[in-house]
């Protein structure tokens, strides 16, 4: 393990076990700002990776650092390191919330302001420009949703965006769009966005790429 | 899906979950021993009381006592009746003896007590109780000899042993003798209703005789329960509902992994509702399997342990009542939820597949809850203000209504009021959580001031009645009227057996022919002026205002000594007034005087005046003792609770028509009381069901919001902050609900929170540990949802 690196995430020889397997394994491996997908099929524990580096899950054992500090340990009522941000295929957008309150929300509970010309510029920039604040999530298709949930991510103002199959639910246009977007978003915000996906195309676009095999992270 | 296709998934979902089942089975296990348990036992009590009643009476559906020699004479003129006769004695088998009480009946074959090995004694033979079996080490066959106070001597085959359900250590032996007098009875028992005689119907009507039916006593036999009993008549349904608010808890904590199996069988191409369908199916089948098992259980462990158990309360059962009904109701309640849960899950099923838009909850509500509230505070303020003015009140009867009114607002006020000053998305998510809170609070806190109310008022009332209505007779005391002479030696014994000490007894005279009452001088004056003979036709000042009992009975002292004594409420300048009645009529036949010493023990439910049998009041006035007594038992509160039950059942036993005055029973009041704790403690129940319940659905309505605020990195304490100021509806209902559940009190009348209990504040504690169960159910991170 490195240390004292600033914009990383660290994870030193993480292990994560359940009764009946072992999803991660002595994973080692640094991210750093930018996009990187992490392939591997269904049940390999591309979710539970991203869990652990969320601090929604404690690692059996091993450590997660992010800018050298240690991710907040969940516990019955604290989970999530504010840090981090998440995406999933379902979009998770708050069904009763306005499009405006959405995005609001991700900076209302870290104490920031929220002022509507914040948001349309986000909303511009994950090419929802058009977009009524007033609007309800249900009122939007399936790749605006995930435009919305990818605008909330960059409003929080984390240092981590992690994507649980961002394109799951979408077909292969928005899919690809919605890849580029967060490819995007590494690039010009800094952030170190990881997408854990199966979809080929998706990691084509995004370019940098891992595998979890058996229990291990590795370079594709 | 085919019947065996759906019952293979049933097994493999049961096989699966197995823990959560073995979890539902053992809750039902719990819920259905409690419950049923608690019920069998009262159940069984009750039961063994109204047994023994019947034993006692050898099963004849009414009781006769004579009240002298005529009503003798009449009696023994109706072949029909079978003779009773109680005293005291003893039971001897070779160089044992033991004392027992020994009842004689000249009828064979009539079982007085319930026999439990044997049969009921023919001619010649005796049954005993199996207390004094046990002290003789007597069997079946052995010669006993049974011996009365009165010095008769029978010998006779033991081929009975019999218990008294209600006393396990009942000392009683039973003998037939065929020729037993009509000087020796006590009681007549009679199959039909002894009143419809002819020769009998005068008598009754000038109570020479009483007689009373069997199923009074059992009834009068219900209220003479042994301490802890009566107040276990709550303990069932109080038990069902608190196992019912832990039930739905563990329901609420189980429904994650429901939602999951139900996520996994929709992916599997079964529509959400059969997968629901699917899911209750087998909750309620879990269920029903632990609730039947341990209603077995408990039914097999109590008819084992029978014993045991009716001992810890002082009886000896010799079967149990399997609570049938607590079963069938817990039985329907379950399945009247689950029908319920389906149709709610069959619902939300429907409208998921319709549409995943959620509207945006407005703050709307608040302005028709402020006027109602407002309608609530104004009567409350209009009736405070006539009070402190001690003006007379005519809306002073909705006082209740409008502490209802202003607790069922609440919610509203306080959902449109925490959300206020938040920035406007977090505004909306507090209005949206408080939004699904805002029925179970406003019912929770409505129960909560309402039984709060209720039983500080019920308490007030019975505390108040009681300390008003005290019975005028020494504190403690138990008169026993009308008790034969026999029987009332065998009751003082027993009395005394028990721990009782100081005892009066009084001869009630033969009042066949004449009636002699005593009253003051003062009244015969004013008859005598009027000339009059009614007293009932003189002013009411011409009554002594100072007792109880103005005019009062003439009594028979039982040891022959002394001078007249009286009420000293009667005395006037050492003489009491004397009215004499020779007919069913208010008019006296005539009024005369006597001297009295005053004696502070007499008056009201006591004797008005006491004269010796040979003194010359009661050769003047023909005064003979009739064979009964009154017995008064001046110690009796020092004596247990269990043993007061003993001795009133005594009484029933031996003396059936007796009447009785007890000033040590409170039951009346302990009922009252135990009704409103009953009240306390099932709307505590409630109002803790509606709040867990409440937030239970809150929290897996708002599971995927609760869950977001986590994934998009909120600030802890912001995040806090939210779910805190939710929490705030049902806490700042619940803290309002007290003050103004106590301003109703007081309002009402009840102006001593003193005398309103100790339990009266429960409900609003439960309300309290409701709204912080639910602050933890909502600061509880969801578990994952679907990744």
């Amino acid at each position: 393990m490195k240390g004292n690196d600033l914009g990383m995430i660290d994870l030193d020889r993480v292990c994560v076990t359940y009764d009946d397997c072992q999803p991660l394994r002595d994973v080692s491996h640094s991210f750093r700002p930018g996009a990187v997908t992490v392939m591997g099929p269904s049940g390999s524990g591309k979710s539970t990776l991203l869990r652990v580096i969320a601090g929604l899950q404690a690692p059996t054992s091993g450590r997660v650092e992010i800018s050298s500090l240690p991710v907040a340990a969940p516990s019955w009522r604290s989970a999530g390191d504010p840090r981090v941000t998440l995406i999933h295929q379902d979009y998770r957008l708050v069904p009763f919330l306005t499009i405006g309150d959405n995005l609001r929300i991700a900076r209302e509970t870290r104490g920031l302001e929220s002022p509507d010309g914040a948001l349309l510029d986000v909303l511009g920039r994950v090419g929802l420009a058009e977009v009524d604040l007033a609007r309800m999530p249900a009122t939007l298709s399936g790749g605006e949703q995930q435009r919305v949930a990818i605008a909330r991510s960059l409003l929080a103002g984390s240092e981590v965006l992690l994507a649980d199959e961002p394109t799951g639910a979408l077909d292969a246009a928005n899919s690809a769009a919605i890849a580029q977007l967060l490819l995007d978003v590494g690039r010009r915000d800094g952030l170190i966005v990881v997408i854990a996906t199966h979809d080929h195309d998706v990691a084509d676009i995004v370019g940098s790429r891992l595998s979890l095999r058996d229990s291990h992270l590795q370079a594709a | 899906m085919s019947k065996a296709h759906s019952r293979g998934l049933t097994f493999s979902l049961l096989r699966y979950r197995r823990r959560e089942a073995v979890v539902l089975v053992l809750l039902g296990l719990l819920l259905g021993a409690t419950v049923c348990g608690l019920e069998s036992v009262r159940l069984s009590a009750l039961s063994a009381q109204e047994r023994a009643v019947r034993a006692d009476q050898g099963g004849a559906a009414f009781t006769v006592q004579a009240g002298g020699p005529q009503a003798r004479k009449a009696l023994a003129g109706v072949p029909s009746l079978i003779r009773v006769s109680d005293a005291s004695g003893s039971v001897s088998l070779e160089a044992a003896t033991t004392p027992t009480a020994v009842r004689v009946v000249n009828e064979p074959g009539v079982a007085l007590g319930r026999i439990i090995d044997g049969r009921a004694a023919g001619a010649g033979e005796a049954t005993v109780s199996l207390a004094v079996a046990q002290a003789l080490d007597a069997d079946l066959g052995d010669q006993v000899e049974i011996a009365s106070e009165e010095g008769a001597t029978r010998r006779a085959e033991l081929v009975g042993i019999t218990v008294n359900e209600v006393d396990g250590d009942d000392a009683t032996a039973v003998v037939v003798d065929v020729d037993l007098g009509v000087a020796q009875t006590d009681i007549w028992l009679s199959e039909s209703d002894p009143y419809l005689e002819p020769s009998l119907t005068k008598l009754m009507d000038a109570r020479t005789m009483t007689y009373r039916p069997t199923a009074s006593l059992v009834e009068q036999a219900r209220t003479n329960l042994p301490p802890g009993l009566s107040s276990l008549s709550y303990a069932p349904i109080g038990m069902a509902l608190l196992l019912g608010v832990l039930l739905i808890g563990t329901l609420a904590a189980m429904a994650p992994v429901a939602r999951g199996d139900v996520s996994t069988l929709v992916q599997a191409s079964m529509s959400p509702r059969s997968a629901w369908g699917l899911i209750v199916r087998v909750a309620v089948a879990t269920l029903v399997v632990g609730i039947a098992t341990g209603f077995a259980l408990v039914s097999t462990t109590l008819w084992v342990a029978r014993y045991r158990v009716s001992e810890i309360i002082g009886h000896r059962w010799e079967g149990i009542e399997l609570a049938w009904l607590a079963l069938l109701g817990l039985g329907v309640t379950v399945l009247a939820a689950a029908a319920a849960t389906m149709l709610v899950l069959g619902r939300a099923a429907a409208s998921d597949a319709r549409t995943v838009r959620s509207p945006q909850v407005r703050a709307g509500g608040w302005r028709s809850a402020a006027v109602v509230a407002g309608c609530g505070v104004l009567v409350l303020v209009v009736v405070t203000v006539q009070k402190a003015t001690s003006a007379s009140s005519s809306i002073a009867g909705y006082v209740p209504l409008a502490v209802l009114m202003v607790t069922g607002a609440t919610p509203w006020l306080v959902g449109a009021l925490v959300a206020r000053r938040l920035p406007p998305a977090s505004r909306a998510v507090v209005r949206q959580f408080t939004a699904h809170l805002l029925v179970a609070t406003a019912l929770a806190g409505i129960i909560a001031a309402g039984t709060a109310g209720s039983g500080s008022r019920t308490v007030h009332n019975a505390n108040v009645a009681e300390h008003l209505s005290r019975a005028p007779q020494p504190p403690g005391s138990f008169l026993i009227y009308e008790v034969p002479d026999r029987a009332a030696t065998l009751l003082v014994e027993r009395y005394r057996s028990l721990g009782g000490h100081d005892v009066d007894q009084f001869q009630l005279p033969d009042e066949a022919h004449r009636r002699l009452r005593v009253t003051s001088t003062r009244l015969i004056d004013c008859m005598s002026e009027a000339q009059t003979l009614n007293p009932d036709t003189v002013p009411d000042g011409c009554f002594s205002q100072e007792t109880m009992a103005p005019v009062n009975s003439v009594v028979l002292a039982l040891d022959g000594e002394g001078g007249p004594r009286s009420d000293p409420g009667l005395v006037d300048q050492g003489a009491v007034g004397l009215l004499e009645y020779v007919a069913l009529t208010p008019e006296a036949a005539s009024t005369g005087h006597t001297e009295a010493q005053p004696d502070s023990s007499l008056g009201g439910n006591m004797p008005g005046l006491v004269v010796a049998p040979d003194s010359e009041i009661a050769r003047r006035y023909d005064l003979r003792s009739g064979g009964r007594r009154l017995v008064a038992l001046l110690d009796f509160q020092s004596l247990s609770r269990r043993d007061q039950a003993l001795v009133r059942g005594l009484v029933s036993r031996v003396a059936p028509g007796a009447q009785t005055a007890d000033a040590a029973d409170a039951s009346s009041f302990d009922r009252e009381r135990a009704r409103a704790t009953a009240t306390e403690v099932l709307g505590a129940a409630l109002v803790l069901l509606a709040l867990v319940a409440g937030g239970s659905a809150l929290v897996a309505g708002q599971r995927r919001t609760l869950r977001t605020l986590v994934e998009i990195g909120a600030v802890e304490r912001h995040r806090l902050r939210l779910l805190v100021l939710t929490v705030c509806v049902p806490v700042l209902t619940m803290a309002l609900a007290l003050p103004l559940a106590a301003w109703g009190t007081w309002l009402s009348g009840f102006a001593e929170p003193g005398a309103w209990g100790a339990l009266w504040t429960l409900p609003v504690v439960a309300g309290l540990i409701g709204s912080a169960v639910v602050g933890l159910l909502l600061v509880r991170v969801p578990s994952r949802i679907g990744e």
